[in-house]
């Protein structure tokens, strides 16, 4: 068994597996053996430091920063969504449901 | 027909642009990048050239079928180079979120397609994106058009609609700017795989493609998307040269934002986009840098100078004001009409993108809310890659211009929702690595909800449209029904009035579907002429001096600009339209009328 790194906290079934760093370098090596015109060497090197920049950068974003942010996204969402009939329909009968009306 | 002529023109404009690409010696690094530049370039040569073979009087169909004969003998090489480039390039490995994502573009772009195959009924369309080169190609030269100040501006995209219609049709043009929705979503995935490795590029795709301005937008004959496209490569360009110091993906740059300009005026702001991103150096000393950053600000503004003077000296030989009429304004103080969508104070600056994404004009169309619903997620993830803050801070200063000196349109803005777009993906990707099951279900359910009920609207708007793309519905109905009445009132005057007849519209400007001469007093150019006339006998003698024959009274327009004025929102007050008053009567004679909208003959 391999011994356990700190990155592996990223689980393999997610979808963008270049985030998991154990997938990532190999796919990365693939897209860059792809290139199939001339390239630029420097180019190249200077995606590569993007990506070497990002990899390090990305860190397991905090649990109640996360929560709030999506209680923010539920606020923002009701009111743009309150445009569709349907949406302000459906929030007018839980107010009523609710008895804030 | 229509669909074979776009295609025709875009693989022509790839082959040229494929060779303009070897003459830069840019070091493109895959197919999609290769590919793009090539056919942004590509349809850049194609306007400039048309643009002066319309200054020497050649706009004649064979003319232009000669031109773009030549373009396509020009260009046979590169579109073999870009043939063979394809077959040597390995599809890529497809994610379930790719996958999903791609479901999503593909679904934005069948439901515009059938939008797109629609006679033309959108506003600025039939005002002067295709009522332009409709009256060039009918005169067979750039003729001066007073009334339409618009076309005094860089009309880089109409252009290229002046080649599709003789050919095409008028859905054609439409068609194209179709055509540069998908590729500017192509150019947010491609900035997207450049700047963040990890991110999928179809999310941004996504992401951009499901805004409803583009939406709105994308499928009708506006030249918005071209200028997202040439904004977008532009940016991307300027991110690579952040990056290698490649002098040529400076340049590049500055092409693509030149093409911009002269798409759109407003593309001279795009300077303010890239300013951060040209002085934010990642390797070189400060003193040295800052001149390597002047250097670059000063090679992008001379691009963007030099394309663009074409259109400059045009307006600026016609007028006397290379941007008509924005420095006439200061110097002669033009009696300009003016609309405001807001009022500037600190607090509404502070408060744009909530105003941004709930609070639009009817005619315009509102931000998507996943951009302000995920941008505080900037705040939570730590060690943020060094690129994103400067692209923000540009952004930033894109949309504070537009706060200040113009209309807060989502359309104006669209090149800061392609970077949007990417922040977005990214912030999705990099929130969605917790390690929390719940929070990364909701966290795909608060990026996914936009755009799957972006693509529910998108969906909903086909059956508006279908009847007249399968035939069951005639264009003349079809148009009644989305131009309205002044449709009908255009159609009579196109079958019974001489062709020597000129209309004089009191406020209309959409002139499109008009056969005859057709004049708008509703312009800068009428509201300089019409500066001394006091009476209703100098209008009428004024008007006959004109050649003026018919006048058009379109009262719900006219409704609309009073309650327009009565609102604060205009500087002169349309009831002092001389046309429309009363006192004017009996000057003409009504022959046609279709609701609010009325033809008379001047007597």
């Amino acid at each position: 068994m391999r011994p356990p790194r700190h990155h592996d906290s990223v689980p393999d079934q997610h979808p963008c597996r270049s985030l998991n760093r154990s997938k990532a370098e190999p796919r990365q090596a693939k897209l860059h053996s792809e290139v199939p015109i001339k390239v630029n060497s420097q180019l190249e090197a200077s995606s590569t430091v993007y990506q070497r920049r990002s990899r390090t950068s990305e860190k397991t974003p905090p649990f109640l920063g996360t929560t709030l942010l999506i209680g923010w996204c539920v606020v923002v969402y009701i009111n743009y969504f309150q445009r569709f009939e349907t949406v302000a329909r459906l929030l007018a009968w839980i107010r009523v449901a609710l008895g804030w009306s | 027909m229509n669909v074979v002529v776009v295609l025709l023109l875009l693989v022509i404009a790839a082959g040229v642009g494929r060779r303009l690409l070897d003459l830069l010696h840019l070091p493109a690094t895959n197919m999609a990048e290769e590919g793009l530049l090539s056919l942004a370039l590509g349809f850049g040569l194609i306007s400039l050239v048309t643009f002066l073979l319309g200054i020497a009087h050649g706009l004649y169909p064979m003319l232009i079928l000669a031109m773009m004969a030549a373009f396509a003998v020009v260009g046979f090489r590169g579109l073999v180079v870009l043939w063979r480039r394809s077959q040597s390039a390995s599809a890529p490995r497809i994610s379930w979120i790719t996958g999903v994502t791609l479901c999503i573009v593909v679904g934005h772009v069948i439901a515009n397609l059938v939008v797109a195959l629609t006679p033309p009924a959108q506003w600025d369309a039939l005002v002067y994106h295709l009522a332009a080169p409709q009256t060039f190609l009918r005169e067979h030269y750039l003729i001066e058009m007073p009334d339409v100040e618009q076309t005094y501006w860089p009309i880089a995209i109409e252009m290229l609609y002046m080649v599709l219609l003789p050919f095409g049709g008028d859905t054609a043009p439409q068609l194209l700017h179709l055509a540069f929705g998908i590729l500017a979503t192509g150019s947010v995935a491609l900035m997207c795989q450049r700047l963040f490795p990890g991110v999928p590029p179809g999310l941004a795709a996504a992401i951009f493609i499901a805004q409803p301005v583009v939406n709105k937008l994308v499928g009708t004959a506006k030249i918005d998307m071209g200028y997202a496209l040439y904004a977008i490569l532009g940016l991307h360009a300027a991110v690579v040269w952040h990056s290698t110091r490649n002098w040529r993906w400076l340049c590049a740059a500055a092409i693509m934002c030149g093409l911009a300009a002269a798409t759109k005026l407003i593309g001279v702001f795009l300077v303010l986009l890239l300013l951060p991103v040209l002085f934010v150096n990642q390797r070189e000393s400060s003193t040295s840098a800052r001149w390597s950053a002047l250097r670059a600000a000063a090679v992008v503004a001379g691009v963007i100078t030099v394309i663009i003077s074409p259109w400059l000296i045009r307006s600026a030989l016609l007028t006397g004001d290379p941007v008509y009429p924005y420095l006439s304004r200061f110097l002669q103080a033009l009696p300009v009409e003016t609309a405001r969508t807001h009022v500037i104070s600190i607090t509404g600056l502070v408060r744009i993108p909530w105003t941004l994404t709930m609070d639009v004009l009817p005619s315009s169309a509102a931000g998507a809310p996943l951009f302000l619903a995920l941008l505080p997620g900037l705040l939570l993830i730590r060690g943020r890659d060094r690129i994103v803050k400067p692209l923000l801070v540009g952004v930033s200063l894109y949309i504070g211009v537009f706060y200040f000196f113009s209309l807060l349109e989502m359309r104006f803005l669209l090149p800061a929702l392609g970077v949007f777009s990417i922040l977005a993906a990214y912030v999705a990707i990099q929130l969605t690595s917790t390690t929390w099951r719940a929070l990364r279900i909701a966290l795909f359910v608060v990026v996914f909800t936009p755009l799957a009920a972006s693509l529910y609207v998108a969906a909903r708007r086909v059956p508006v449209y279908w009847d007249v793309v399968v035939g069951k519905e005639s264009r003349d109905a079809f148009l009644t029904r989305r131009v309205g009445p002044l449709h009908d009132v255009l159609r009579f005057a196109n079958q019974t009035l001489p062709t020597t007849a000129t209309i004089f519209a009191g406020w209309e400007v959409r002139r499109y579907y008009s056969d005859r001469r057709f004049l708008s007093g509703n312009s800068i150019w009428w509201i300089n002429e019409s500066a001394g006339i006091a009476t209703p006998q100098e209008l009428r003698n004024k008007l006959r001096a004109l050649g003026v024959t018919h006048v058009l009274l379109s009262w719900d327009y006219h409704n609309t600009l009073r309650d327009m004025f009565r609102a604060g929102l205009l500087v002169h007050d349309p009831e002092t339209n001389l046309l429309l008053s009363p006192s004017f009567q009996p000057y003409y004679r009504t022959i046609y009328r279709a609701g609010p909208v009325e033809l008379a003959e001047l007597r």
